[in-house]
């Protein structure tokens, strides 16, 4: 360490001498402009969304809630609903913590504002796109990938600028250690990018028309769904918001991560294994035997980086336990913590063949997805949001702590009723379907198990709209924080741990 | 024969070659999966031998260095 700063030093001292101009140009600063704009969005999408899938939950107990009308049928708001949380929802937190997290770490501001910039519209144009042309029925039958083509090439144009904005930010930092969140968002951007086009391969129809078919055929386009389908969940879902749990964890609780050790390999083993596991989304499918085999196998082995990562980030408190006490942001990322924990070991015990013989088809992947989804992602998401918003606006803290308390006991509640009631219901229907009489005829009919499920739709709608109600009290909050307040964009500090380079205007 | 319909009937000829070269996506899906972790192993590589990974201790207290406060001016 010594020998770096005198060679440094030495690098420095044109930029320190040529003096005056240099000091006359203004002190580069964060850019938190577009990190504010993700962040609203992310809350704004965020009741959009849920209030679409509790509108969905409802027309399970309640059919009649379509009203007749094409466009609020379940078959087109459900892509719509699973759109929203996962990509507008989910993207923009995603968006607002990578470059907040990316400055902050790499001390610099971002690499181009008019590229960061253009992320922001283009992406907030993709999802208007969706609002509008899911609900009219447009759809590639991919899920997760239901966006047509002219919709697909544009998320490829903003997620290319994304990964020059979110790299080039990476190659022009201060510091030369690159902080472990960012090696997790840095993945996440590559591996979509990856997704994304391979599963989007498609021929147009026409090139004025929106249909469009995959180049994919049969148990081959379905593999490839999956392959996407997966890593969506892995990279889309998981590595990018271990990114927010390494720095938000770390920051709101004042103490470093657990291991740093652990950290690094827990990004090359989830890296390593991820990839692998899609098949198992294929079981007792015409896909090769040995195929379904291999995706079952790796997502076995994915429990061990998954449970290394969540201990990490939650042995964090060790020894700062009764912080969880009275930081109700804190409350909101360890219990994220806890239901990836959770979701990750019911995700690889459903990938055994036996397990997913029972559970394939049935309500309890809907409560896994939404044990992952609600547990997990939306609420480390909760608590980086609340970390950050009051900071985006120079803020000590939000607006109200105890509407933020109020929040984390009301979506716990939600996300627990919801899932017990999906675990409940797909176990029901898993055995309600199997059952067969001694002469081997179904003891029940299809309709006799959607009957005895009703109760449990009830409950989960009681879930998601306690869910709902908790992102409507944040939204409240969001803006008492918000309104009036002076949006800030603090000064890069020029004093600098581990530097590689000074900043742009050292004095 | 409407424009639309012409379409799709080009692309339903078209089909045995595009399968030609599309249809064993694994062929495909596994080649790019390799390369993928070829290019894995080879950030972890440069990750490993250009000192990324020299201290780690500093590394994971760095963050905490940073003081993201609002300034009271």
């Amino acid at each position: 360490m010594a020998s770096v700063p005198g060679t440094m030093a030495g690098s420095f001292e044109p930029t320190a001498t040529s003096g005056s101009s240099a000091k006359a140009a203004t002190a580069e600063t964060f850019n938190y402009k577009v990190v504010r704009q993700f962040a609203i969005m992310t809350v704004v999408w965020g009741i959009v969304g849920m209030s679409v899938g509790v509108l969905i939950a409802a027309q399970m107990i309640w059919p009649a809630l379509n009203f007749d009308t094409p466009w609020l049928t379940f078959g087109r708001l459900r892509p719509l609903h699973t759109n929203a949380v996962i990509f507008a929802f989910g993207g923009c937190a995603l968006f607002a913590a990578s470059y907040y997290v990316v400055q902050r770490t790499s001390q610099v501001r971002l690499f181009s504002d008019k590229l960061a910039a253009f992320t922001f519209w283009g992406w907030q144009a993709v999802i208007v796109g969706a609002v509008v042309t899911l609900p009219m029925g447009f759809t590639s039958s991919k899920e997760y990938a239901e966006l047509e083509w002219p919709i697909d090439i544009l998320i490829t144009l903003i997620w290319v600028t994304y990964a020059i904005v979110f790299f080039g930010t990476i190659i022009k930092r201060r510091v030369k250690h690159i902080y472990v969140a960012n090696w997790f968002f840095g993945v996440y951007i590559l591996t979509i990018a990856i997704l994304h086009v391979v599963n989007n391969l498609e021929l147009p129809v026409s090139l004025l028309g929106w249909k469009s078919y995959s180049i994919y055929a049969g148990v081959q386009d379905a593999m490839t769904q999956w392959w996407y389908g997966h890593n969506a969940v892995g990279f889309f879902l998981t590595t990018s918001f271990l990114g927010m749990m390494y720095y938000f964890i770390p920051k709101q609780a004042e103490r470093p991560i657990y291991s740093y050790r652990l950290s690094i390999v827990h990004f090359w083993a989830l890296n390593f294994t991820y990839m692998w596991a899609g098949p198992h989304h294929l079981m007792y499918t015409s896909l090769p035997d040995w195929t379904q085999a291999l995706g079952m196998v790796f997502s076995l082995i994915l429990l061990a980086p998954s449970w290394g990562g969540m201990i990490n980030g939650i042995m964090t408190l060790s020894g700062a336990w009764y912080k969880l006490r009275t930081d109700p942001i804190l409350k909101f990322l360890v219990v994220s913590l806890s239901f990836y924990g959770m979701s990750t070991f019911e995700g690889s015990m459903m990938s055994i063949r036996t397990v997913n013989a029972l559970s394939h088809y049935t309500d309890w992947t809907i409560g896994h997805v939404h044990s992952g989804a609600l547990g997990w992602v939306a609420m480390i998401t909760f608590g980086s949001l609340y970390y950050m918003i009051p900071r985006l606006w120079g803020k000590d803290r939000m607006w109200s702590m105890r509407l933020v308390e109020t929040h984390f006991w009301v979506a716990t509640i939600g996300v627990v009723l919801y899932i017990a009631a999906m675990w409940i219901a797909g176990v029901m229907q898993g055995l309600m379907w199997r059952a067969t009489e001694p002469d081997g005829t179904l003891t029940y009919s299809f309709v006799e198990s959607v009957k005895a499920t009703y109760p449990f739709y009830a409950i989960r709608l009681l879930g998601g709209a306690l869910y709902l109600f908790g992102i409507c009290l944040m939204g409240y909050n969001v803006f008492k924080t918000v309104v009036g307040a002076k949006a800030v964009n603090p000064l890069v500090p020029t004093e600098t741990h581990d530097p590689i380079r000074p900043a742009a205007s050292a004095a | 024969m409407s424009p639309r319909l012409a379409a799709r009937r080009r692309i339903t000829t078209a089909w045995p070659e595009l399968k030609d070269f599309i249809l064993e996506v694994l062929y495909f899906l596994l080649p790019l999966s390799l390369l993928f972790i070829g290019l894995i192993g080879a950030v972890l590589w440069w990750a490993v031998f250009s000192g990324q990974y020299d201290d780690p201790d500093h590394a994971s207290r760095s963050i905490l260095d940073d003081d993201d406060r609002p300034k009271r001016p």
